[in-house]
């Protein structure tokens, strides 16, 4: 299995999609180059980059990069074996499929993690050094906690969106679909709607959650009348391992049932 | 080790693949012959258990094949498919497949060593595989289905885009495999390719096995349709005279314009044993020749006519 994951991780480093990924990961240490630059240059010192700190790896990494780079890197789990015509040196050796499986998700955990964690971290270091070491220093447990969740987050989302590219011609859509779509919409609905997406609980374990949710007076209304049911951290903690373990299983149970009809050269 | 195959049908909605095939495959070489489309991918991809078959069954040495992977471990394949991790070098990419195989690492380069010498790529083993030639790539992909030293070989048009040096050694190396009593199945749609590996044929058109057995009564069977040849020479008109002589040639067409003439004989053989001679004799030099009718479509629409 170590050398399955190590292949198929030098595999994914040489894939543009993960070039661009790594790109695009760029986007939020970007934006807190500009936050520092105005902060400093108009010497705004007034606008606290460390209290924008939960806000913008919420949004930015919660909401964007991590349902992002799992729809490209997961939706190509299996499907980039077969467009490339490479499955069946996978599939006549004596390797149970499902290894197969764990391998590549494996290796895609921790491209994405790796890839999340040198963005987080940098927007992070950015972001705090504004107020000194010693902010820097006393936040770090918010840093770990949130990279916590997003790895969590990629266990999910990579098989879930595997097994979309393994059943669906177009996995890159449907999971576009139903990232900015259901996750978001249904996220938002009042009352335990909300029970049915990843990113419900993956809120749950985010840190400095309080700070972050926006409130208006209608959304209090609704959550009056339709009061969502409260999870615990470990309850959330367990889902997401569950829906994990099911994706994985599922993910698996198709490379079984499921034949590759490559197209010949 | 033995190939069983039972009423082997596999369709993809309404197209057929392959249709009720039943044959046995016993050690040695074993040549699935039969034009492009034929079906011979489709039936390696059922013997190596890429494809569930819609009906019947394989089994190797009595084992289905269809989703255990540990019968795999006897099996090596090299696929048709010009496919592969070409960010890798060919050392690289056979002995990550023996990885895969679950030999470790040292026993992994020792076979990888051995396999990449055999094909005679020990030169440009540490190349990428991107930068490679079509002939090098098929004699990668032979490395990589040979090195576990398995006991059933599955090759897919092996010779494919090789140079007549690689074609050479890979037939003698798939000739000597058959001889050390390992179970080869090469597919090919040219019939002297696989003329010069075995005696053992399966002929498939169409997903449907057409004729099974010696090669020398399938030879007959094709050598009764007559053949047609293409020479370009330098004397077009000398060589229609002295071909003429002979009552098997049925036809010949001439074209002065490009020196070359089309010949319809009913004794190919014989034809080419004299051929040589009367060039010689009457000193024409012959420039090219080939055989439109090797096609093996047009043999097989004879065939099954």
């Amino acid at each position: 299995m170590g050398f399955l994951v190590g292949f198929f991780l030098k595999s994914g480093i040489h894939s543009r999609r993960t070039i661009w990924m790594a790109i695009l990961s760029l986007i939020p240490v970007g934006c807190s180059l500009i936050l520092w630059l105005v902060r400093t240059l108009l010497e705004r010192e007034g606008v606290s980059l460390v209290s924008l700190y939960p806000q913008m790896s919420f949004f930015l990494f919660l909401h964007f990069l991590l349902p992002l780079m799992s729809v490209f890197i997961g939706a190509a789990v299996i499907a980039d074996e077969v467009e490339e015509r490479t499955l069946p040196y996978l599939i006549t050796r004596p390797l149970p499929r499902r290894n197969i499986v764990l391998g590549k998700l494996m290796a895609g955990t921790l491209t994405v993690a790796f890839i999340l964690f040198v963005s987080l971290a940098l927007t992070y270091t950015l972001m705090m050094l504004s107020e000194g070491v010693t902010g820097w220093a006393s936040n770090l447990k918010i840093l770990l906690q949130s990279m916590g969740v997003l790895i969590l987050g990629t266990m999910v989302y990579l098989p879930l969106f595997g097994l979309l590219g393994g059943i669906l011609n177009r996995p890159v859509l449907a999971g576009l679909l139903f990232i900015f779509g259901w996750e978001s919409t249904v996220g938002m609905f009042p009352g335990n709607a909300k029970l049915f997406t990843v990113v419900h609980y993956l809120h749950v374990l985010f840190p400095r959650m309080q700070q972050i949710r926006l409130r208006n007076a209608q959304s209090a209304l609704l959550d009056m009348v339709l009061p969502a049911k409260q999870i615990a951290p470990i309850t959330a903690i367990l889902i997401l391992i569950l829906m994990s373990a099911i994706f994985v299983g599922l993910l698996s149970a198709l490379l079984y049932i499921k034949e590759y009809r490559l197209e010949q050269s | 080790m033995k190939i069983d195959v039972l009423n082997l049908s596999k369709w993809y909605g309404q197209v057929i693949g392959v249709n009720n095939l039943n044959f046995i495959i016993e050690p040695g070489v074993t040549g699935f012959l039969g034009p492009n489309g034929a079906g011979k991918t489709t039936l390696l991809r059922l013997l190596t258990g890429q494809l569930k078959p819609s009906k019947g069954q394989v089994a190797i040495d009595g084992e289905i094949v269809w989703n255990n992977h540990e019968i795999l471990r006897k099996v090596g394949y090299c696929p048709e498919m010009d496919a592969f991790w070409s960010y890798l070098t060919g050392w690289e990419f056979v002995c990550s497949t023996m990885r895969m195989h679950g030999f470790t690492n040292a026993e992994a380069e020792e076979r990888s060593q051995k396999a990449i010498g055999t094909m005679d790529m020990a030169e440009a083993q540490h190349k990428r595989i991107g930068g490679y030639s079509k002939g090098m790539r098929q004699r990668i992909k032979m490395a990589q289905a040979i090195a576990h030293d398995p006991d059933i070989l599955f090759l897919d048009e092996p010779l494919n885009g090789m140079d007549p040096l690689g074609r050479h050694t890979t037939m003698q190396l798939i000739k000597q495999l058959g001889q050390d009593g390992k179970t080869v199945v090469v597919s090919s749609h040219v019939l002297h390719e696989v003329e010069q590996m075995t005696d053992t044929i399966l002929l498939i058109n169409h997903g449907r096995l057409l004729a099974e057995g010696n090669i020398y009564e399938i030879r007959r069977l094709i050598d009764t349709h007559p053949l047609q040849v293409t020479i370009r020479c330098d004397n077009v008109n000398v060589l229609t005279a002295k071909l003429l002589e002979f009552d098997d040639v049925m036809s010949v067409q001439f074209d002065r314009e490009r020196n070359q003439l089309t010949v319809e004989t009913n004794r190919p053989d014989d034809f080419h044993l004299r051929l040589p001679k009367i060039a010689l004799d009457n000193g024409i030099q012959i420039h090219s020749l080939w055989s439109p009718d090797e096609n093996l479509e047009a043999v097989f629409d004879y065939l099954v006519r």
